[in-house]
């Protein structure tokens, strides 16, 4: 009796042993393939950790230049002396943890037929390929404004040691000097960005340099919550008056600035004003980052075309592009965006690999702008795929849903938003880096 | 200790190395609630749970609960300054979808 008991539970046992074996690569059916990461920003970072969420199986690799990224976001309040540099710094340990192979290191070539990637170091095979490389600046876009001259006159839009330079400029500016910002046409990175970084250093000017004055010089005819920062301007800095602290013209103006003069930190618009700036910070055209243009995933328009629903590439196969270098349809250029579809990029990978149909699913953006201390604005929207007016496949926002802060709100209101804004920093800035 | 004695018991100890290994990585689903939820994460922290205060957790409220604050803010019924733009984009029935999914969050952090 005891002898069949023992045998019924060794056969039970080795059943269930053989089931666990069987079993794991049943339940995940595409156990251990291998998906690679090109870039660790905030696309990058929050689509590896999400890969390994979805399927804990999965062979994971982030390949990534520097060991340390630095968010552009909040990177105004660097400039403004409301932070350092350190504070908006992130290193990839938090993805070594949550069993990500992080490889520091440069891709030289990627063979999308092979599915093979080549480092300076070494060759990586992959399955899938999310290509997230953000934006590259466009050296040719202003006569005179090349890479070297940025060592002189910051751009500071991709945050580091032109953030530091700028910051410093600042800081160096005589009380009364000019601070000159170009601004781009559309598309570019982060939208607002430009008109939070006039009323920072606004802010910063109106305690230590108060004769100063920030112009904006714009591409463009309207902006980015451009009521709402105009609304703060007057409030906070005298926006309108012959003392305001910034001044903003645009292309009714033709105030585009066509060339730099780097010697002389003199810029020309495309009304051929000349004006001399003491601190100078161009803000060039952007495209997507050189990667992409390498791996051949960019269309003439400079950005990369994709699948509205699962992000990959409509120019190369099991390749995957997100965050600013994708054309998102109405999503702007931005960490939240990157974000949202670093999450539905990951699930859609691990559907395709487990033979599954992708759910739909929508997309969020949230932009907060700081306009001055203790006063926030923002931007939100909802987004899903979709038709464009003109009856186009696309991701478009949700109708009657999103928007900006209200006008004429409290100042208890703006005081909450920019609590919230770094809040979010706090919680976006830890869901990818751990 | 005999042979087959010792073959049940290390049949035993594998079954339970498979158990518990895939309960440490269960992983998270892809589901239409699952999808939806995750975006609001990049605000309210990571699986919910909030480190950026003053943005409340999602975490530890009912379904019930969650689905009435989401309807009350879809409505402007609700003070918000951010969420009432954000609920509207929902249909009443994902955002309680969205309750649901949020309602089986554990309270702290994993």
């Amino acid at each position: 009796m005891s002898t069949i008991s023992r045998r019924t539970l060794l056969k039970t046992s080795l059943g269930a042993a053989a089931l666990g074996f069987m079993g794991f690569p049943l339940l995940s059916f595409g156990a251990g393939a291998k998906v690679v990461v090109i870039g660790g920003g905030s696309g990058g970072a929050t689509a590896a950790r999400y890969l390994r969420r979805f399927d804990p199986s999965l062979e994971v690799t982030l390949i990534e230049r520097n060991p340390t990224y630095h968010t552009c976001y909040m990177s105004n309040e660097v400039i403004s002396g409301e932070r350092s540099l350190d504070s908006i710094s992130f290193n990839y340990d938090g993805l070594r943890k949550a069993g990500i192979q992080v490889v520091i290191d440069e891709v030289t070539q990627v063979d999308t037929k092979a599915k093979t990637i080549t480092t300076k170091q070494g060759e990586f095979k992959y399955d899938k390929l999310v290509v997230s490389p953000g934006t590259d600046l466009k050296w040719d876009a202003i006569e005179g404004y090349d890479e070297e001259a940025s060592t002189t006159i910051p751009h500071a839009w991709k945050a580091s040691e032109q953030t530091t330079l700028l910051r410093q400029q600042l800081e160096n500016l005589s009380d009364g000097g000019l601070v000159v910002i170009s601004v781009p046409a559309n598309p570019y990175r982060c939208p607002p960005g430009p008109y939070e970084r006039a009323s920072l250093i606004a802010q910063y000017l109106k305690q230590y340099k108060p004769k100063s004055k920030v112009l904006l010089l714009d591409a463009k005819s309207a902006f980015s919550k451009q009521e709402q920062f105009i609304e703060g301007w007057k409030k906070l800095y005298g926006y309108g008056t012959d003392k305001s602290l910034i001044e903003w013209r645009g292309l009714e103006d033709q105030a585009e600035v066509t060339k730099v003069d780097i010697k002389t930190r003199t810029v020309t618009t495309a009304f051929s004003d000349e004006i001399k700036a003491e601190v100078l910070n161009i803000i060039p055209p952007q495209k997507a980052g050189k990667i992409a243009h390498d791996i051949g995933l960019v269309s003439e328009s400079g950005w990369c075309p994709v699948d509205f629903k699962t992000f990959e590439s409509t120019l190369h196969n099991d390749v995957y592009v997100i965050g600013d270098a994708c054309i998102a349809g109405a999503m702007p250029k931005s960490a939240y965006s990157a974000n949202s579809q670093a999450k539905t990029v990951a699930a859609a990978i691990v559907s395709t690999l487990q033979g599954k149909e992708l759910p739909d699913t929508s997309h969020i953006n949230i932009c907060y702008s700081l306009v001055g201390k203790d006063y926030g604005i923002s931007v939100a929207a909802v987004f899903k795929v979709g038709t464009t007016e003109e009856g186009k496949p696309s991701i478009v926002s949700v109708k009657d849903s999103g928007g900006v802060s209200p006008l004429a709100a409290s100042d208890e209101v703006r005081k909450t938003e920019a609590a919230y804004a770094h809040g979010w920093y706090t919680n976006i800035t830890q869901e990818m880096f751990g | 200790m005999s042979n087959k004695t010792l073959w049940i018991l290390s049949c035993l100890s594998l079954n339970l190395f498979f158990s518990t290994s895939y309960a440490n990585d269960t992983p998270l689903p892809i589901s239409r609630a699952s999808l939806l939820v995750q975006p609001c994460f990049a605000c309210h922290g990571d699986k919910g749970v909030s480190k950026g205060l003053p943005i409340p957790s999602l975490t530890g409220l009912s379904a019930d609960k969650l689905h009435e604050t989401l309807l009350s803010f879809k409505r402007d019924q609700r003070p918000a300054t951010l969420m009432n733009r954000i609920a509207k984009g929902y249909s009443d029935e994902d955002l309680k979808l969205i309750a649901s999914y949020l309602a089986t969050l554990p309270t702290v952090s994993q």
